[in-house]
């Protein structure tokens, strides 16, 4: 269902058409998170913090010369023994403890590179928020930009980084109404190790915050640390 | 393995087959034929726009880019070219580190190719010549690449290779070459002409410009005026063989009819040129009286392969790739 969102994006994406000899590059990649979800529930609840947690991403981008797109697919689950992050639905607010809450992140994003290292993205991200074993899920949908950018060491090691915020966007429970707004922003740095030409390792830390204010008032922010190891297979085309 | 087959795919009989260094030739008794040597066509294509980083003296150029993929698209469609190296917006080093390589995984019957498009530079005082990568410096003249550097570089290659083509589209390209007129007739290219050029070294180079400007677009064509009048010959072209000499003489005359910029051609001076021609084979070509659906022309040419050569050091990578940014 929220893929629906994204098909007109993906159709675009899907239908680029290319010069024979211009930098056409496919990549594949998978990526490995190990992260921590840690935050505060607001006036009236608990802090929380994640005991396990990670998540498995699959992504695909398409480089035509200096214009890029992408589909970022990021699933997972995070572990919580005692406190975990409350529930907000239009019924109220219920807390929330020994939880596991499954988080799957869309990513949808084109990206153009104004300077040879540096580019500017737009990301249609979604956040879909599972607990389990409770009939609740929380989804965070929005329009985010951002900017990335790598610095060539040598020519086995390249760093690279990006940052970037999602501006105020409604939050939706599982009923499709709307029960709060929030914003984020991330950061992202790391290193590739380039083994050949077709294959791209990766390894670095990732920080996503939140802030969510709910239809009661309550803020609840929290943020999810990451560090990630992946691995990209990329070619010509 | 053949080296060029050229095969009319008619209801006709070959007539004879010819094998000399490597040549294996179809003739019939319409199609066009003529000798080329075995080995691999490579290219080194060189395209430089942006300038940005180029501290202030030097503006950034709209057509370099697209000259040079569309030279590289054509080269590899239409003309066999089966290791086409391409470089957008190359550093010093970009350019240096590409001619090594090039040098290195060339082997003797090679036909090698080298486009630039991009600034050129003419130091006045001393009437020497420069390539401008786009990481140089102001006026520094360290920061470029002299004619006489890329002068060792290309003889270099060629001196591995059988033939060698240095096609510069900058200003003050002129200043690489000795002119060498090969003194040819239209009526001389015969199959006989084309057998003895391919046989015999060529080091040649065509140059944009002597010592002058030259336009960046052409009408609005999104390519230069030279590389507009090489990429309108070579397609149009509808020879199976054509030489440098008989390029160089239609599109120097095409360049000087339309714009104030007269073309040179010529040969590397003491790079080894013995009168010899790079030869163009272009893989689909029209035939007289016969439908073009049956015309093929096969060129197998060796495939490229990594280097091979006793290596020193770790080839480069160039690919950089990271993983997509993500909120």
């Amino acid at each position: 269902m929220l893929l629906k969102k994204f098909y007109p994006a993906l159709l675009i994406l899907l239908l680029c058409s290319h010069d024979v000899l211009a930098d056409n590059r496919l990549t594949f990649g998978v990526k490995l998170l190990g992260a921590g979800w840690e935050g505060d529930n607001g006036a009236g609840g608990s802090n929380f913090e994640s005991d396990k947690g990670g998540q498995f991403a699959v992504n695909v981008s398409y480089k035509v010369d200096n214009f890029y797109a992408g589909l970022n697919v990021q699933q997972g689950e995070y572990e919580f023994e005692g406190a975990g992050p409350d529930r907000f639905s239009v019924l109220g607010r219920f807390s929330s403890n020994d939880v596991t809450i499954e988080q799957t992140d869309i990513d949808l994003l084109f990206g153009y590179y104004f300077w040879p290292q540096v580019s500017l993205f737009i990301d249609i991200k979604s956040v879909t928020n599972d607990w389990k074993n409770e009939p609740y899920h929380q989804t965070f949908t929005g329009l985010g930009i951002g900017a990335a950018g790598y610095i060539p060491m040598n020519d086995r090691w390249t760093l690279f980084g990006s940052i970037g915020f999602i501006g105020e966007n409604d939050i939706e429970d599982n009923t499709d109404n709307k029960v709060g707004e929030g914003s984020s922003y991330a950061l992202e740095i790391g290193t590739v190790y380039t083994l050949d030409e077709n294959n791209f390792f990766n390894f670095g830390v990732k920080t996503r915050n939140y802030d969510f204010e709910f239809r009661d008032s309550t803020k609840q922010e929290y943020k999810i640390n990451a560090l990630f190891f992946g691995y990209n297979y990329s070619f010509n085309i | 393995m053949a080296g060029v087959a050229l095969l009319l795919c008619a209801s006709v009989t070959p007539l004879n087959a010819a094998d000399s260094r490597g040549i294996s030739i179809q003739q019939t008794d319409k199609a066009p034929s003529a000798a080329a040597n075995r080995g691999t066509y490579r290219a080194l294509i060189i395209g430089n726009d942006n300038y940005s980083a180029a501290k202030g003296k030097w503006q950034s150029l709209n057509t370099a880019v697209s000259d040079a993929k569309a030279v590289a698209k054509l080269l590899s469609k239409q003309y066999g070219f089966t290791d086409v190296q391409y470089l957008e917006n190359a550093t010093r080093r970009d350019i240096l580190l590409a001619l090594e390589e090039l040098s290195k995984k060339s082997l003797k019957n090679d036909n090698v190719l080298i486009y630039y498009a991009g600034h050129g530079f003419l130091d006045s005082d001393t009437n020497k010549g420069f390539w401008v990568p786009v990481d140089a410096e102001g006026s520094d003249h360290t920061t470029f690449l002299r004619n006489s550097t890329i002068r060792d570089e290309v003889s270099g290659i060629a001196a591995n290779v059988k033939h060698t083509l240095l096609i510069s589209d900058s200003c003050f390209s002129g200043s690489l070459l000795r002119t060498a007129s090969r003194g040819i007739k239209e009526s001389d290219y015969t199959e006989k002409y084309f057998e003895k050029v391919s046989g015999k070294k060529s080091v040649q180079i065509m140059a944009a410009g002597g010592f002058e400007f030259v336009d960046d677009d052409y009408r609005n064509s999104g390519h230069s005026p030279f590389t507009y009048f090489l990429l309108n010959e070579l397609k149009t072209n509808n020879s199976p063989m054509f030489t440098v000499s008989q390029l160089s003489g239609n599109v120097e005359r095409a360049v000087a009819n339309n714009v104030e910029q007269i073309p040179e051609s010529g040969v590397l001076q003491g790079a080894g040129d013995e009168l010899g021609e790079f030869i163009f084979i272009k893989l689909d070509v029209a035939v007289e009286g016969i439908d073009p659906d049956k015309v093929k022309v096969n060129v197998n040419v060796v495939p490229a392969k990594p280097i091979s050569k006793n290596l020193t050091k770790e080839s480069p990578i160039k690919t950089k790739v990271v993983p997509i940014p993500t909120l």
